[in-house]
């Protein structure tokens, strides 16, 4: 835990968002199971594919080696960053906090 | 069954008939995979085709007959109107939560205040190991948990279990309670295994006075074969609960071969001690973790057959007619909607994830399930007419009146256990919309209900998108039951994870051990106290 906040202790201070252009993406179903692959890498906070759109939101904790160890996990399906920022932690909470 | 049901012969759609097409996942990889719900010797089944694992088939209802019955009593859903995330829920199950495609407000919320535990049961995934992190929210964090279930819209959550590990191991437990209470909850309830209720009776009376309602008690039989877990402590833990009044509900884990031939036992238990025993709520068995299909087949068991052997055990005394699906209730809430204006608590769960029956203690001494003198489809049906004359236009006077003249239809009378006036409960809840009537209910009567949490074998995505039990963690986000445990390796053990504190650290900081945690059983004095024997001996037999 490292970082007080008006939710109380939160485990991150920053975090990475970021998204990214995908190719090569099947179909839903496969949307979903790259979503619980990279659901399991640690780093990873919150993540999305959405397929009809072809993008992928991401919210993750470290730097650029996360970033070589996402776009890994995704291949055969290719990445293209669209956007990408630094911000607080708290904002990705006080947005499912109904804030 | 051939796989062309899949591609177009079989229903979709929630409380379509059978076959029916849904999504299930790969038990191995958790790909998300098209299944088929369908009927094949008289039980249910879902199968499903992973391409790298092969077919997975596995037994989802144990009666094509009740499964007929329950899905036409599946509701309409009730969408969150502020979802916590933004996602929309398309990559369902994996995509929580509450996202705008979820169909079921919270009508119960878990928050896991500890994953310490006083036990050790060698299938239990809950509670942490010997040098594994500790999960504890702050009470800040439970605050903003509480607070963000309140702001549920359009219906807020009303209902929270403090879980764990063992809650109870938490020093401030009491504040706790007092935390859900001041955030406006009306319903907290303790889920434990009974070990601190047993032996700390001041503990007790404070969770009772700080505003906790129930205790949701592991209690898996009556024999200490049956349940090694507390069949000991679960007397003591029951009598300081009585002085405390304070609610119980048993809770068994329900397992095939080990303690389904005590259903009855466990029923008959509840009710020799109904003055504390408000309910018998069991669970069969959810076989989480990789399991070989000969154990599954051995363990396994569903809704319908449980209640088949209640119906047995009970000498035919509860039968499988008066057990109805969760749902069944829905045009109650319906209709007390229709007269108020106002968003109401619903159960738009699943049809196949519970079901439950009440049963009552006439004074006479005699026990009679609810169905068996209240025609209850009968009065679902008058309700939803009724709601929908409120919602035409008609006169709210008009249509309360014509309710309180024809409920008493709905009642047969002669069969209506002594002491017992159920037209009058319901008046109280439909007309004067006074929930405390619904509280009395509770006093007069044990309500005998069935969870069934799922399992990678046996999933459905239509079931986790309709849960009603959630689990609300510090990240903001809520997640349905069967998510959060099905599928721990991305919620619950994840997110733990992040907010957890080595063990070394924790016990630093409090001065205690995990080693001191654990709880030393003294078998033959147990037995020994005046509790246990009151609790297991002299039982009148309501079955016989």
């Amino acid at each position: 835990m490292t970082h007080e906040s008006k939710f109380g202790q939160q485990p991150f201070e920053k975090v990475v968002v970021a998204e990214f252009d995908l190719r090569g993406l099947e179909s839903m179903d496969h949307a979903a199971q790259l979503q619980y692959q990279l659901m399991l890498l640690e780093p990873v906070v919150r993540v999305h594919l959405d397929f009809p759109k072809k993008v992928m939101s991401i919210v993750y904790a470290g730097h650029g080696e996360v970033t070589e160890e996402i776009l890994k996990h995704l291949k055969p399906v290719k990445a293209v960053l669209k956007s990408r920022e630094l911000v607080d932690y708290d904002k990705i909470v006080s947005e499912s906090y109904h804030e | 069954m051939d796989d062309v049901d899949l591609k177009g012969e079989a229903s979709t759609g929630y409380g379509g008939a059978l076959p029916h097409k849904t999504k299930s996942l790969c038990p191995e990889c958790m790909k998300l995979l098209d299944a088929l719900v369908y009927g094949e010797d008289g039980i249910v089944w879902i199968k499903k085709t992973c391409p790298e694992h092969g077919e997975f088939k596995e037994k989802y209802w144990e009666s094509i007959e009740m499964y007929e019955r329950e899905r036409k009593h599946a509701t309409k859903p009730t969408p969150t109107l502020n979802p916590n995330v933004k996602t929309g829920g398309t990559n369902c199950p994996f995509d929580c939560g509450l996202c705008t495609r979820h169909k079921s407000h919270t009508a119960l919320a878990n928050i896991v205040v500890t994953n310490r535990c006083d036990l050790c049961c060698w299938y239990c995934f809950f509670y942490a190991k010997e040098g594994q992190p500790i999960y504890e929210p702050t009470l800040d964090q439970i605050r903003g948990m509480v607070k963000n279930l309140r702001d549920e819209k359009p219906v807020h959550c009303n209902a929270i279990q403090l879980t764990g590990g063992e809650p109870t191991l938490r020093e401030d437990l009491v504040e706790i309670v007092r935390i859900c209470k001041e955030g406006g909850v009306d319903h907290v309830q303790v889920n434990t295994d009974g070990i601190n209720f047993a032996f700390k009776p001041e503990l007790v009376k404070q969770l009772r006075e700080a505003g906790s309602n129930t205790v949701y008690m592991s209690f898996d039989g009556v024999t200490p074969q049956t349940n090694p877990k507390n069949h000991w402590e679960a007397p003591y833990a029951i009598e300081n609960c009585r002085k405390a009044n304070f609610g119980i509900v048993l809770v068994p884990t329900l397992i095939k071969g080990v303690n389904d031939h005590e259903l009855g036992a466990m029923i008959n238990f509840g009710l020799n001690h109904s003055d504390v025993i408000r309910a018998v709520n069991i669970q069969p068995v959810s076989l989480v973790g990789r399991m070989p299909q000969d154990l599954r087949e051995k363990q396994r068991i569903t809704i319908p057959k449980a209640i088949e052997k209640i119906e047995e055990q009970t000498n035919g005394a509860i039968t499988k007619e008066d057990f109805f699906s969760v749902p069944t209730v829905g045009p109650v809430t319906e209709f007390v909607e229709a007269m108020t204006q106002k968003p109401s608590y619903k159960l738009s769960t699943h049809f196949a994830c519970g079901a439950a029956t009440y049963v009552i203690k006439g004074t006479d001494g005699k026990v009679v399930p609810l169905p068996q003198f209240v025609d209850v489809e009968g009065l679902m049906e008058y309700l939803t007419e009724k709601s929908e004359a409120k919602k035409a236009g008609k006169n709210k006077a008009v249509i309360g009146m014509q309710v309180l003249m024809k409920i008493g239809k709905f009642i047969d009378k002669k069969k209506q256990p002594q002491g017992f006036n159920f037209t009058k409960l319901m008046l109280g809840a439909l007309v004067k919309h006074d929930y405390r009537a619904l509280g009395e209910l509770q006093h007069k009567s044990m309500l005998i209900g069935m969870m069934h949490f799922q399992d990678p074998y046996n999933y459905d995505v239509e079931r986790v998108e309709r849960c009603c039990i959630h689990y609300t963690m510090p990240d903001g986000r809520i997640i349905p039951f069967c998510a959060f445990n099905v599928i721990p390796e991305v919620y619950r053990d994840k997110v733990q994870a992040q907010y957890a504190i080595p063990q070394k650290e924790w016990e630093k900081k409090t001065g205690r051990t995990m080693a001191g945690d654990k709880y030393k059983r003294d078998a033959e004095k147990l037995v020994q106290g005046e509790p246990y024997k009151k609790a297991y001996t002299g039982l009148k037999n309501y079955f016989a």
